[in-house]
């Protein structure tokens, strides 16, 4: 029998009326990971701050019972938290750049934790055996150069250091049990992998680990137990392979339903029924709509010096089919995209459009021509006036299309319907709708504009799996039904193996591979398509066979 | 067993709940002032039957009494009905110049935010030197060129006012340009023009009405303060800042000829810049 590190039984957690932990049990031994997986809202974020007695104060909270470290913490007071948190229990949150103090070094903010916790203690440490200290921890999470890293900032160093700077905030006081809040988020597959490794290294040492995460991927790859949440409370719980190959819960299932990469191309994601759009004119599926060719472009650095941010990249899209463009941040991905929609011109190459110029004419001759390419961002909310109505913004782009002033009321609430939003939204503003129907409100946007090509730069990054479901879903049915030729911009090996037809994998601004999207995943032939391959968490390699 | 404080929350709850119905009574009694003040500097009439003209020496310099709630100057008029006739004048200096410089502002710093680099710079530079010398001496030096008068004290608070404004139009135009939404629109289609009368100054003027709001108090001060130095309207015109020079002299025999214009003055000059970050607060807290 292993140590038990934390107990909870029968958790409640509520603001006013609303109860958002209802009845959650679990518990957590030494050298263990428990994932706490669900999506947005479903209480696994605020189950893990009880454990760090970080639950705000206007929330009410009791349990029948809550250890941690043997103690039972119902009866803490704060200042007997104050020594549970960073030396019993250590947090490693989601974003590295808030979570570390912009003014301080990373060996300042790492150092921090053991210094407050020695002199609680009464065994203060001197300035050379805290940074003595600080030094072996940062080496200890793999930080190359310690010292020399120890004495930068925050914004110094890169995503995936930050991280580990932070996860070594959180251990260096040796806690036996450490919460990690989304610990991958925000990283590049390659570096997520490294820290996940990390995480895994931690395990094995002996130390707890509860692990939050919205991903199932991530949570497959180093997790022995899963607790599935939803709505507060916990599904299905169970040891992860059996819980991630054999759900028993149905929410369990929709959620791994939803994951794009478990499935056949083609298949539907969501549960929701296909839209039904206005009948398209038979599209020629032959016709070239979208040419690139040879384009550049390059960017001044602020150092001095240019940096090659697109790279003689070349591709035809015919109607009807989706290009997809994978790469990690910093690929040139979206310097692309901006250029295909003629926002920024490049230094050398051309785009064609419908076989007739276009990144090469002047705007105004540019504008004329624009209704035929329309693009769909990751971030909708910015990308709306925030002073408009969902409403107006349909009718503006309605108008602009030449619909009637009499029939801008109807047409938008036709729009809206067709791309599943209710009629009772378009009085409000997006920044009032939940991010799949901002989404929805954006697709809407560029489809009044009856584009032949829709560009969409990680279009669904920022949504749910199982919101990320349903908007992959309709652009599948708006590309059948409308034969819309598609470039489709991700990060996300899964989403891009879904929705293309064929795949261009960016490194650096060079396409370092391309071909159909069933032959790049099943047999990539690039060093580094077979590392990002590599690199995908456990359950998306079944991908047609890719290597594991 | 309660882990938490759920006493705290019970005692929390209601009073955030009043706090959003009832009305700040600040900014309420602001506007409730700033209200009266505008009355009267339409309707002067409903507050007072007095000619605010009409002298009478026999009458001369009387202490506040009921007929005379404020008093009478040196030539006998009444001070309460020359208060509430100069009203007009310091809030037209307060509205009109404001309204000008605002204007102004917004052409000059649109125009300078969506320039070329090069023409931005130059108008930049030329702003900046106005901005090194404190308003009332630019307002002084349109005054000396111009020569005094009523019109011309509004033209000088217009001119000292403008560079403000219009840098802070600069730099939210440029904001508002590089945002995604505005790209949107140029993805969508839509033409540079209509992109900047739709999208970008309804954007960028939400922010500057509420930096107005305060302007206008700097304004009738500045206006008040060039009547005060007889650069403005000429006696007998009934206006606060000449009317505070008027009974500078005689502060120690009849305190009240000076008091209640300066009075006056500051009540207004208070309530439009709490009301002024009343709305501020307002906007600010809808914006997030």
């Amino acid at each position: 029998m292993t140590e038990q590190l934390a107990r909870v039984r029968n958790l409640r957690i509520s603001f006013g009326g609303t109860t958002v932990v209802d009845g959650v049990s679990f518990e957590v031994g030494a050298g263990e990971c428990l994932a706490l997986v669900g999506e947005s809202g479903s209480g696994k974020t605020i189950t893990s701050r009880a454990l760090l007695g970080l639950v705000p104060r206007s929330a009410t909270i009791s349990a029948d019972e809550l250890s941690v470290a043997g103690e039972a913490a119902t009866e803490f007071d704060e200042s007997h938290w104050q020594g549970i948190r960073g030396r019993r229990v250590g947090l490693v949150a989601q974003d590295a750049l808030v979570s570390l103090d912009p003014l301080r070094t990373i060996g300042q903010e790492v150092g921090e934790v053991l210094r407050v916790h020695s002199r609680r203690e009464k065994k203060p440490l001197s300035r050379q055996e805290l940074a003595a200290a600080v030094q072996a921890e940062l080496a200890h999470v793999a930080i190359p150069q310690p010292v020399s890293r120890a004495r930068q900032y925050a914004h110094e160093l890169s995503g995936g250091l930050r991280q580990r700077a932070l996860i070594a905030a959180a251990t260096i006081a040796r806690p036996r049990l450490l919460i990690a809040d989304e610990p991958t988020t925000a990283l590049d597959l390659g570096i997520q992998a490294q820290v996940l490794d990390l995480l895994d290294t931690l395990k094995r040492e002996g130390t707890g680990l509860i692990l939050i995460s919205h991903d199932l991927a991530v949570v497959a790859r180093i997790a022995d137990r899963v607790a599935v949440m939803q709505h507060g409370r916990i599904v299905e719980t169970g040891d992860a392979a059996s819980v991630l190959s054999a759900p028993k819960h149905e929410y369990t299932r929709s959620l791994l339903a939803a994951t794009p990469g478990l499935h056949a191309k083609g298949e539907r994601l969501g549960t929701l029924p296909p839209v039904v759009l206005a009948p398209a004119a038979p599209v020629d599926r032959s016709s070239t709509v979208l040419s690139v060719r040879g384009v550049s472009q390059s960017f001044r650095q602020p150092g001095g010096g240019r940096i090659q941010a697109v790279d003689a990249v070349s591709f035809d899209l015919r109607a009807g089919s989706t290009i997809g463009i994978v790469g990690e941040s910093g690929s040139g991905k979206t310097t692309l995209g901006r250029i295909i929609l003629g926002l920024q011109k490049p230094d050398a190459g051309e785009v064609l459009l419908d076989g007739a110029a276009w990144s090469a004419l002047p705007e105004r001759r540019r504008r004329e021509r624009r209704h035929s390419i329309q693009a769909v961002y990751q971030d909708p909310l910015s990308s709306f006036d925030p002073r408009l109505t969902v409403g107006a913004i349909l009718r503006e782009s309605l108008a602009l299309t030449g619909v009637a002033r009499a029939d801008l009321k109807a047409r938008a609430a036709e729009l809206a319907s067709q791309v599943g939003l209710g009629g009772e939204l378009l009085a409000r503003r997006p920044l009032t709708l939940s991010g799949g129907q901002r989404q929805r409100v954006a697709i809407a946007r560029a489809l009044a504009r009856n584009p032949r090509v829709l560009l969409c730069d990680e279009p669904v990054s920022a949504l749910d799996v199982s919101i990320q479901a349903q908007v992959l879903d309709l652009f599948a049915d708006i590309q059948a039904q409308l034969g819309l030729a598609m470039v489709f911009i991700s990060h996300d090996l899964g989403v891009i193996h879904h929705v293309s037809d064929e795949v261009l994998v960016m490194s650096n601004g060079v396409v370092v591979e391309r071909g159909p999207s069933g032959d790049v995943f099943s047999s990539p032939r690039h060093p580094y398509t077979q590392a990002l391959l590599s690199a995908l968490p456990d359950p998306l390699s079944t991908l047609e066979g890719a290597p594991s | 067993m309660s882990v938490g404080r759920p006493d705290l929350l019970e005692l929390a709850r209601p009073a955030a709940g009043r706090r959003r119905r009832t009305v700040p009574p600040v900014g309420a009694v602001a506007g409730v002032v700033l209200g009266v003040l505008v009355l009267a500097a339409v309707l002067p009439w409903i507050f007072t039957g007095a000619d605010p003209l009409a002298t009478a020496t026999s009458d001369s310099q009387l202490p506040p009494s009921l007929e005379h709630l404020f008093g009478t100057d040196k030539l006998g008029r009444d001070v309460f009905s020359r208060v509430v006739h100069g009203a007009g004048l310091s809030l037209s200096f307060g509205f009109t110049a404001t309204l000008a410089a605002l204007i102004l502002g917004i052409l000059i710093g649109v125009a300078s935010g969506l320039a070329p680099r090069p023409v931005d710079n130059v108008i930049m530079r030329a702003l900046e030197i106005a901005l090194a010398f404190p308003e009332l001496l630019v307002a002084l030096v349109v005054i000396a060129l111009l020569g005094p008068g009523t019109t011309n004290v509004i033209v000088a608070i217009t001119v000292a006012a403008v560079p403000v404004y219009a840098r802070v139009v600069r730099i939210t135009t440029i904001q508002v340009r590089q945002s995604a939404f505005i790209e949107a629109s140029v993805a969508l289609g839509q033409h540079r023009v209509a992109i900047v009368l739709k999208h970008l100054l309804p954007n960028v003027i939400g922010p500057l009405l509420v930096l107005a709001t305060i302007g206008i108090g700097t304004s009738i001060i500045a206006g008040s303060g060039l009547s005060f130095l007889g650069l403005g309207p000429v006696s007998p015109t009934p206006e606060w800042g000449l009317m505070l020079s008027d009974g500078r002299n005689s502060l120690g025999t009849a305190w009240w000829i000076a008091v209640f214009p300066g009075l006056a003055i500051t009540v207004t000059v208070i309530s439009t810049t709490v009301l002024g970050r009343y709305l501020q607060g307002r906007f600010e807290g809808r914006a997030r």
